[in-house]
């Protein structure tokens, strides 16, 4: 019985010479020719609540010496379908149980040119159907509440319109209103008792205002409004980067203590900055978005597609399940609770494991379900990509696929460009005795064959290095009664890298510039949901920089990311 | 809130009092101060995009073997039982004379750098690639026309539907053949009960007093938002890019459209409702059984006239996790390994074994969930006779010629009705001339459903402007 992959050539398979780039490489707005330098922001026109409390900042750059300027990025960046359900229950204080699953009212987003994560805010729309959801989920939602006495006290404890208008619609608006803002809302609330006559006067009043501001485009969308340049950039408002931050970091709307630290003034120094950016990393939803961050990043989501065959392998259905409930424990107490940074995700030792997952891991049993904390054989395993979920599901059911393990760890862990493959792949070579190795490079290495050019010098050295793990995750020393090789030349930092195994490529991954890189300009492209451009080559160099040379935690670079000045300031050039 | 009865009296979109499969008319029909009053019978089009070519006569490196013909009828012209025998087009033999077959639509080779993106993403754009070369992560450098229909025909411009039956992700993102414009990739439905609520308005009220109380309330509200999103449109900073989608979300709001003839018997209401686990699902049962709902969500949209234009593709875009099931009922690799003929999972060889006639059972698999759609659109009678499938004009299409090639040519094209008359129905035509013709095929289908230009032309110059003009005369009637 034979055991081959092929499937995965088909979409692999390349016949062109590969680019590598290592960090931002994307994106080609121009903006370079702004000048650096420094300025103070500072309070804004005090009449104009979108250039209230900006914050000082500088465009000063970064080790380089090369300004860290922002990139053009959209001014309403809708929210994505959890930051909506995050913020709806956060705005209405409400708990998930008692508002139900209100994402499921809403269609699927599609995902654009390939960008990794949700929230690619430039393409994300309001169409009929968001329309329509929006409208439902806020009519249904604000009657719950307003007919709630209870959830009502929750929400407010003002008892008159407009304090009920002034302290709820900032919540929403993530934004003082502007006074005919404030003024549409305060007619609003004052039709209430004639549009729902049979509730009482406050209560309908709250109802029609909730539905409005649930279905308002300062709450569907991250509206940055600020216009004012200043030293070529513009600086947001405090109220602007409140949101930045609380999206960033949690996901979700700002919380009570970040508007305040908006409203007072606290957000425009960065001592004041640093302080709740260190809160709000040691809160929960931190964790829950950085997780979310991972999840997205390596792909956890292809863990649902691992069906090993029972003809070679003895596993449960469960098999993914327990993947990526080893993936979740990983990053949440290993890589988040440890303060752990890229070193820990490709080089760790220790993982969680029940017995299933024990069993292929080859580590003392007796948890049962239950999970573990294990260490794993050190000559076998080094970090995320040698456990289960990753080597699983880039699998066939009988065989490793080097081919999908080697593009995964080339394109998005070192970053290397790797072309389309060609289309109309003659078929493989049958059945032989040669092991899964030798037969895709025969297949895809021959010299002078457009296969050869991505295939033997970006794609298969990081996947064969991989090759002593089976198509579940287990250790193999043979393949098919031969040795198995896992020797290979991987391109890191531009250069070929002799590997003598996975673990060794790992270890030397970790220890690379250009991944380290990489996984910066991820964090980075997550937390401004959009993809990576030019302009931001200074900052992402410089968090990669700052994870190579001082091991930075994941929470490290996300304080780095969020207290750059890209990140507080516009750019002077809008979108095409 | 304007209440209209006029459309249904008339059968304006095809809803009448006697509808079966509509509840009884108890107060008024769909009503919008933005839609428009048309009172004639109006084409529409429901185009369902299979992926991955269909197994068809091949030869060559590619293939398992020298491949024999299962897909096309036996030869051109009429089509008869014994044309269509044994070919995965006879699962519609019952509607053959409502059926119009076009052999020989090819599409350009663009440079999309992947046979399953050109074919996706050029079938409902008629374009290349915003960038090319770039395989999975590409998007298309224009609007689908299912898109452009909508926009043109549907009462105050409303959004076309569009919906979306398989796993959710995998290969160029999952949903990829419906665009807005330029690299403006739409979104989805992939549960049909969120496309119903819509399509319906309230599905809970009945009283007239009540509907008018909403309609007063949410006007009250969209009059705030419409407010606060013109200011934003007055932004003095608004990127183009930005100016759109606010736009789009701005159209979008509309006063309370209320169908009250307009909906689906109740037991298929309450199948719809808590069924959310296989829309998001890589078992090809599950895959199918969304795709039915969604149908009728579909044929209930063009019969009460919400929208013309509809568009329903089944997988990603290579279909790469879809399992459909065997004769046996079994599931077989998934439909992309199947379609490349390619060994993978454990199975013996380089080569699936029979993995042809298994593509051809998944064909059959489409041909039978085509011919679901056309049953609900039969059900519908019109008030001067016929049925809404005649009416309208629906569209079985596939993004490849073939699997293992990737085929631009010879795009399987398989029209049911005639859109009032517009196309031949019974005949397999045969173009034969060997030019790039798909976009000429796209500008035919928008003409038929009656897409002018703005000096009252047939449309013409639809998709890449390179490529030949104009329309297909041999499939007009």
């Amino acid at each position: 019985m034979s055991r081959r992959l092929w499937l995965s050539m088909a979409t692999v398979l390349t016949a062109c010479a590969g680019d590598i780039s290592n960090g931002s490489s994307e994106g080609s707005s121009a903006n370079g020719s702004t000048p650096p330098g420094s300025f103070g922001g500072g309070p804004g026109n005090s009449r104009d609540p979108w250039n209230a409390g900006a914050p000082p900042v500088t465009t000063g750059g970064g080790e380089s010496g090369e300004p860290e300027l922002p990139a053009p990025i959209t001014r309403f960046a809708r929210l994505t379908h959890t930051q909506w359900k995050n913020s709806v229950l956060d705005l209405l204080r409400l708990e998930l149980k008692d508002a139900g699953d209100i994402t499921s009212r809403l269609r699927a987003d599609s995902r654009s040119g390939g960008f990794l994560f949700d929230n690619y805010g430039g393409t994300l729309t309001v169409d009929d159907a968001m329309v329509n959801a929006y409208q439902q989920v806020a009519e249904e939602l604000a009657e719950q509440v307003a007919a709630d006495p209870s959830a009502l006290a929750r929400l407010t404890r003002a008892s008159a319109g407009p304090a009920f208008i002034e302290e709820f619609t900032l919540r929403a608006h993530r934004h003082p209103l502007t006074d005919a803002q404030r003024e549409d809302y305060e007619r609003l609330f004052a039709a209430g008792s004639e549009l729902y006559g049979d509730m009482e006067p406050f209560a309908a009043g709250v109802r029609v205002v909730i539905e409005a501001a649930l279905q308002s485009p300062f709450f569907l969308y991250r509206t940055e409004l600020s216009g004012q340049e200043n030293n070529g950039v513009i600086p947001l408002d405090a109220y602007e980067v409140a949101s930045r931050m609380s999206y960033a970091l949690w996901n979700s709307m700002p919380d009570d203590a970040l508007f305040e630290a908006a409203s007072n003034g606290q957000l425009t120094e960065s001592a004041g900055r640093s302080e709740q950016v260190e809160r709000m990393l040691a809160d929960a939803r931190a964790t829950d978005t950085l997780l979310f961050l991972h999840d997205q990043l390596l792909d956890a989501a292809k863990f649902d597609n691992i069906r090993p065959s029972s003809q070679f392998f003895r596993v449960s259905e469960a098999l993914p399940s327990y993947a990526y409930e080893e993936h979740e424990r990983f990053i949440r107490e290993i890589l988040l609770a440890e303060q752990g940074g890229v070193r820990v995700l490709l080089t760790s030792r220790e993982t969680f494991a029940n017995q299933e997952l024990a069993d292929i891991y080859g580590v003392a049993g007796g948890m049962g379900a239950s999970y573990q904390r294990v260490r794993l054989d050190p000559v076998q395993r080094s970090g995320v990509f040698t456990h289960v979920g990753f080597l699983a599901a880039n699998s066939t059911s009988a065989d490793p696929d080097p081919i999908h393990r080697g593009k995964f760890l080339a394109e998005r862990v070192a970053c290397v460009s790797i072309a389309a493959p060609p289309v109309n792949i003659p078929a493989p070579p049958q059945v032989s005795d040669k092991t899964n190795r030798e037969l895709i490079e025969e297949f895809t290495e021959a010299p002078g064959s457009e296969c050869a050019a991505c295939h033997k010098t970006l794609i298969n050295p990081f996947g064969f290095p991989l090759e002593n793990l089976d198509a579940i995750g287990g250790f193999r020393m043979e393949d098919r009664g031969k040795p198995v090789r896992t020797d290979a030349s991987p391109m890191l930092d531009r250069q070929p890298r002799s590997v003598t195994d996975g673990v060794d490529m790992m270890e030397q991954m970790a220890e690379s510039e250009g991944v380290h890189t990489c996984y910066a300009k991820h964090l980075l492209e997550f937390v401004f949901g959009r993809p990576s451009s030019r302009e931001d080559k200074p900052l992402v160099d410089r968090l990669g920089r700052g994870s190579l040379d001082r091991d930075l935690s994941v929470q490290a670079l996300l304080t780095e990311l969020v207290s750059s000045d890209a990140f507080l300031t516009r750019s002077v050039e809008e979108l095409p | 809130m304007k209440v209209s009865r006029r459309r249904v009296l008339q059968g304006a979109g095809g809803v009448t009092l006697s509808l079966p499969l509509l509840e009884s008319l108890g107060i008024g029909s769909r009503a919008s101060a933005q839609e428009s009053e048309a009172g004639a019978a109006e084409p529409y089009v429901i185009f369902l995009r299979q992926g991955c070519g269909v197994a068809c006569e091949q030869k060559g490196p590619l293939t398992a073997a020298n491949e024999p013909e299962r897909f096309w009828p036996r030869e051109h012209g009429p089509l008869t039982p014994e044309s269509m025998e044994g070919r995965a087009v006879d699962e519609l033999v019952e509607y053959r004379d409502r059926l119009l077959i076009v052999d020989r639509v090819n599409k350009e080779w663009f440079d999309y750098g992947d046979g399953h993106a050109n074919g996706a993403l050029q079938a409902l754009t008629g374009r290349g690639p915003v960038v090319k070369g770039v395989g999975g992560e590409s998007e298309a450098d224009g609007e689908s026309l299912d898109n452009f229909i909508g926009r043109k025909l549907n009462p105050g411009g409303r959004d076309s539907l569009y919906f979306y039956a398989g796993r959710q992700g995998g290969w160029l993102g999952g949903p990829c053949i419906s665009y807005r414009g330029s690299g403006q990739r739409r979104s989805a439905y992939a549960n049909p009960k969120q496309a119903f609520d819509a399509i319906v308005g309230t599905d809970t009220m009945t009283d007239a007093a009540a509907l008018d109380a909403l309609a007063t309330r949410r006007k009250s509200v969209n009059d705030l938002v419409r407010d606060q999103l013109n200011a934003l449109l007055g932004h003095p900073r608004l990127s183009r890019t930005d100016r759109d989608r606010l736009d789009l979300h701005f159209s979008n709001i509309r006063d309370l459209e209320v169908a009250l003839g307009c909906s689906l018997e109740q037991s298929r209401v309450a199948e719809l409702e808590g069924a959310d686990a296989f829309f998001d699902s890589a078992d090809g049962e599950d895959a199918l059984k969304t795709l039915r709902f969604q149908m009728d969500v579909s044929a209930m949209a063009v019969a009460c006239g919400y929208s013309r234009s509809v568009a329903l593709q089944v997988g990603d875009g290579n279909d790469g996790s879809t399992r459909y099931y065997d004769e046996q009922g079994k599931p077989m690799e998934n439909y992309h390994f199947i379609s490349h003929r390619r060994l993978s999972h454990g199975d013996d060889g380089a080569l699936i074994e029979g993995s042809d006639y298994l593509h051809h059972l998944v064909d059959r698999h489409f041909g039978r969930a085509f011919k679901y759609l056309l049953d609900r659109l039969n059900s519908y009678p019109m008030p001067g006779g016929g049925t809404l499938l005649e009416q309208g004009v629906s569209i079985w299409l596939n993004d490849n010629g073939n699997g293992p090639g990737h085929s631009a040519d010879r795009i399987p094209i398989i029209v049911a009705g005639s859109a009032g008359g517009y196309f031949k129905q019974g005949e397999f035509v045969n173009l034969d001339t060997g030019e790039r013709n798909h976009n000429r095929w796209l500008n035919t289908v928008a003409t038929a459903v009656g897409v002018r230009k703005d000096d009252g032309s047939p449309l013409d110059n639809f998709g890449d402007p390179s490529l030949p003009q104009g329309l297909i005369a041999e499939v007009k009637a």
